[in-house]
Parts: C-alpha cells; structure tokens; sequence
C-alpha cells in the first residue's frame, strides 16, 4: 500500500529501533532459580523478554528500556537490574542467530503449508528476523 | 417528501441514509435524541450497521477512529463537554485522514455548568484539523451529513456538522427528507484509500520526529485548504440532484449595495434574516453575509463578500475571553493588507442559551448604521444579575 497523505508506514518496525540507549539500568537474567512462570515474559511493556526453555527466560537488550518490571515482578528474585556503565549502545547484547533462526524454522511449522509466515505471533515475534510477515525487505 | 419531524430524528434518519457501518457514541444533552433514533433504527433493522456502545466520548471517538481505519464508514455525534473530551481523539482521526463525520449539538461549556445553546465548544476545536459546518436550519443539517460523509471520503479529512442544540435539535420543523434511492445514487459506498486489514498489514498513527512532522502537517494543512473547492462543487452536485442549495463555503442575503454586512453562522441567520427583511423595508441598507464553514475558512471568499460594505457586524455565539468574537477575529485576518478595510465590530451574543431576538439583531444593525467604529460589545448583559456577582465577590473578600 502507497504512503498515502504522509500518515501511512510499513507496520513492524518497531523491531528495527534499537532502544539500548534508553536503559540506565539493565536487566541481568541469573538463570538460577527460574520457576518458569513467566512473570518477566507477561509483563515486560515492550515483548523483550523470551523464552529459551522451559525454566530459561533472557532478554533482548536491543528492545529492553530498562524499565526493571521483569526483576520487580520476579518472585524468584532471579533476575538483577544493573548500572549501564558504558554508552549502552556499544554493551547492545542482540539475540544470537542461532535463536532467531530457530523462531523462523518453529513458525513456518507452525503454519499450514502454502501460507506466508505471518508476524506479531505472540512472543515468537522478538528479535530480528523473527517472523517479518509485514517487515519491509 | 416533506414532514413535520424534530431536527434530531431529522437527522438521525438523514444519516441512517447515508448508510454508516459503525455508529458510536454516547449520550449528552441535547445531541441525545439523535443516538437514541439512530439506536433505534438500528435495532429495528433499518439501517446494516453496528451501535457501539461507549462508556464515555473518549472511547466513542476512538471506537470511530478504530472503525474508520478498518475502512468502514463511521459516525458519532457529541456537545460541549461530550466534544472536549473527544479532543486528543479528534487530532488523531485528522492526522491520521480518516474521514469520520461527527454531529456536534452546539452546547455552552462549564463552569459553570449550563447544557443550553452557544457555539463555545466546537469553536474552540477550530484547530483541530477537522472540516467545520454550521446548519442555519434542521433541513440544512440534514443536507449538510450527506454533504459530509461525501467530502469527508472524497479528501480523507473527517467532517464536523454543527447545529444548534435545543433549537435545531429539538425544533419540529417541516422537512424534505431524501429518498434513500436517491442518497444511494448520489452518496457512493465508502471506498477507502488505505485501511487496516491482516492480510496487507500497515501502520497508522506512527511516530514522525522533527524531520518529517511539519511537512506531514503541511499535507494536512494544503488538503484542508484544497477542500474549500470540493465543499463547493459537492454542494452543487447536491443541488443538482436534491434541488435545494444552501451555499457552499458561504451565503449571502440582502447584501447587494449594503452599508452594514451582519455576518454570523448557525440559527442565528434565521433570526437575522427577520430583521434585515424589516430594515429593508424600512429603507435601511443591510445584508447578510452567511457563514457555513469555519473550517476550511473562506477568506478570500469572505473579502470579497464583505468589502462593499462600510460597517461590518460579526454577531456570533461564542467568545475567545480575553479578545472578541472568534469568527470577528478571523474576518478581520482576511482583510490583512487590503485597500479598502470595512470596519469590523464584534458582537457576542446568545452564550449559554441566552435568547436572541430580532430586535436585537435590529439594535446591533442600526447601531452600526449610526456609529461604524470599530467595537467589540457584549450586548444584553443584565446588570442586576452582574451586580450580585460583583457583591458576592466583594463579600468573599
């Protein structure tokens, strides 16, 4: 669809503004005594937050704003907010390839065949290259 | 056909004609009546749309701003306080050029707290990038919705017909409602230039910085302007097909060689229009000069409308405290460097349902027959009830 009157854009692109530099704190995910109920997923205002397995949760550092819900609403206390000490561009910790390819891979399983992967799937949509149904390419 | 009927049922089943397919709003004195009939038509089948109900303006502005961007065609109506708090809701339906028509019963605004008739609450949204009508009479808001709903798509900036609470809402008036073939054929079925939808995703509403708001602003600013050509040739296309014509971007009425222009918006005019019709009789040159859409404004077309004229006298239900007459004040800005510059006075008049008689009207008229000054004057104040105010103040000092 056309931009039409200045007041229409690609939708998705949310995934392309890196928010490192908003953070004054950032969340460290211990990973030690995660119970798995997903308070830091469920919570988090921007869908950083993601699951790696079933008592395994990280962050993606390019989407966190420092906010500190996850470790406020953490019943574990599994999860530490830190002092960015450096420009918080530079520390950006991104999603590993290898995680996003696998969202890809799960997504286009998840779909019936002949279908174009879609986005915004829930948590699945974190990251770039996770499930870009409406990205611009 | 014509009927007898009261301007809110007019209107509701004006716009039942114009077959919106989402209708929200909620109830405020006195627009009530028109969501209520609409309501009605709804349930009884008569109309294919879906009456959302809203916990408050706020939400019906956005449920219309949401239904305008999935492409449906979409209508509210609200007054005074109802209006105010659509406020940040309607900036974003003009930003985002979703053409959503909204009926606004002209309400005074609190404090204090008064639900009569002036024109404070829509004319204090002037700005907020939306198209504003007035109807003088409940047939001219019937025309002015079908109007509407046709400009509104055409230019993709959202319309706003005013008309006046009590008086138009609630006046039983004769009215030549249209046949539904005939909206039909001239009202095509909303065809979106962009909507929302799955299977072709795009955003609206988005965030633009520094670098690319005023020129987004710009667009809307230029379209707005650009309107002044469609509100015209719509107006005629209506006229042609419906054979009533109430003026595009403006009227005027006796103006022809007048030493005084009354100029005013709204039901005023049918009281103006008595007077003048006396005063000519009598010999007095004074004429009228309609204004039917504040938004886009007609300056050129008001210049040109009023420059004959010695005196000129903005008679208008509203005020911007602290200055005059808003309408007075825009007038006064389409003579900016022009030659020759009536003298421009502003008359405030009718706020919060105070009556407005022709003799009043006859007062200002001959008044500016005698003085041409320019002046802004607040006529029919009552001292007494000015006097207890002041000795109540005097003592809570």
């Amino acid at each position: 669809m056309k931009n039409k009157f200045g007041v229409v854009v690609q939708p998705g692109t949310t995934r392309d503004q890196k928010m490192s530099g908003w953070r004054v704190y950032r969340p460290r995910f211990l990973q030690e005594n995660c119970i798995g109920d997903r308070a830091c997923e469920l919570c988090c205002p921007d869908g950083a937050v993601y699951r790696i397995e079933k008592r395994k949760y990280d962050v993606d550092l390019d989407a966190c704003k420092g906010c500190g819900i996850c470790a406020e609403m953490c019943p574990v206390a599994d999860i530490v907010m830190e002092f960015e000490e450096e420009p918080a561009e530079e520390k950006g910790r991104h999603v590993s390839e290898e995680y996003t390819s696998r969202i890809s891979t799960e997504e286009q399983q998840d779909k019936p065949p002949g279908k174009k992967a879609g986005h915004g799937k829930g948590t699945s949509s974190i990251g770039p290259g996770g499930g870009n149904g409406g990205e611009p390419s | 056909m014509k009927q007898i009927m009261e301007g809110s049922r007019a209107v509701a089943e004006t716009v039942a004609l114009c077959r919106p397919k989402v209708v929200c709003a909620y109830p405020i004195t006195p627009q009530t009546h028109i969501v209520e009939d609409l309501a009605r038509i709804i349930t009884d089948g008569r109309l294919d749309a879906g009456y959302v109900l809203a916990d408050s303006e706020f939400t019906a502005a956005s449920v219309v701003l949401g239904a305008s961007a999935t492409g449906a065609r979409a209508y509210t109506a609200t007054s005074s306080q109802g209006l105010l708090l659509m406020t940040e809701v309607m900036f974003n339906i003009a930003g985002m050029r979703l053409p959503v028509v909204m009926t606004v019963a002209n309400r005074a605004v609190s404090a204090p707290i008064n639900i009569w008739n002036d024109q404070q609450d829509s004319m204090s949204l002037r700005d907020c990038g939306w198209i504003q009508m007035y109807a003088e009479d409940v047939q001219e808001a019937c025309d002015m919705h079908v109007q509407a709903f046709a400009v509104a798509e055409k230019l993709n900036i959202p319309v706003m017909v005013c008309m006046d609470g009590f008086i138009l809402t609630h006046a039983t008036e004769p009215v030549d409602l249209p046949e539904a073939e005939q909206v039909d054929a001239w009202l095509a079925p909303f065809e979106p230039k962009f909507y929302l939808t799955t299977s072709d995703p795009i955003t609206l509403g988005s965030m633009a910085g520094p670098d690319a708001y005023m020129e987004i602003r710009l667009l809307l600013h230029q379209a707005m302007q650009e309107a002044s050509s469609a509100i015209e040739s719509e107006a005629e296309r209506f006229e042609k097909v419906f054979e009533r014509r109430q003026g595009g971007m403006l009227d005027v009425y006796q103006a022809k060689g007048a030493d005084v222009l009354l100029v005013s918006m709204g039901s005023l005019l049918g009281t103006m229009k008595d007077a003048v019709d006396e005063l000519r009789q009598e010999g007095h040159k004074v004429g009228i000069v309609k204004v039917r859409t504040v938004r886009p404004f007609p300056r050129t077309r008001l210049h040109d409308a009023l420059s004959g004229a010695r005196a000129v006298g903005v008679i208008e239900k509203d005020i911007s405290l602290g200055l005059e007459g808003i309408l007075c004040s825009e007038i006064r800005s389409a003579f900016c460097g022009a030659a020759v510059t009536p003298n421009i006075s502003s008359f405030v008049v009718g706020l919060g349902g105070r009556d407005v008689r022709k003799e009043h009207i006859r007062e200002i008229a001959l008044g500016l027959l005698k003085d041409d000054t320019c002046r802004v004057e607040i006529p029919g104040i009552d001292h007494e009830v000015l006097w207890s105010a002041h000795e109540i103040e005097e003592e809570g000092s």
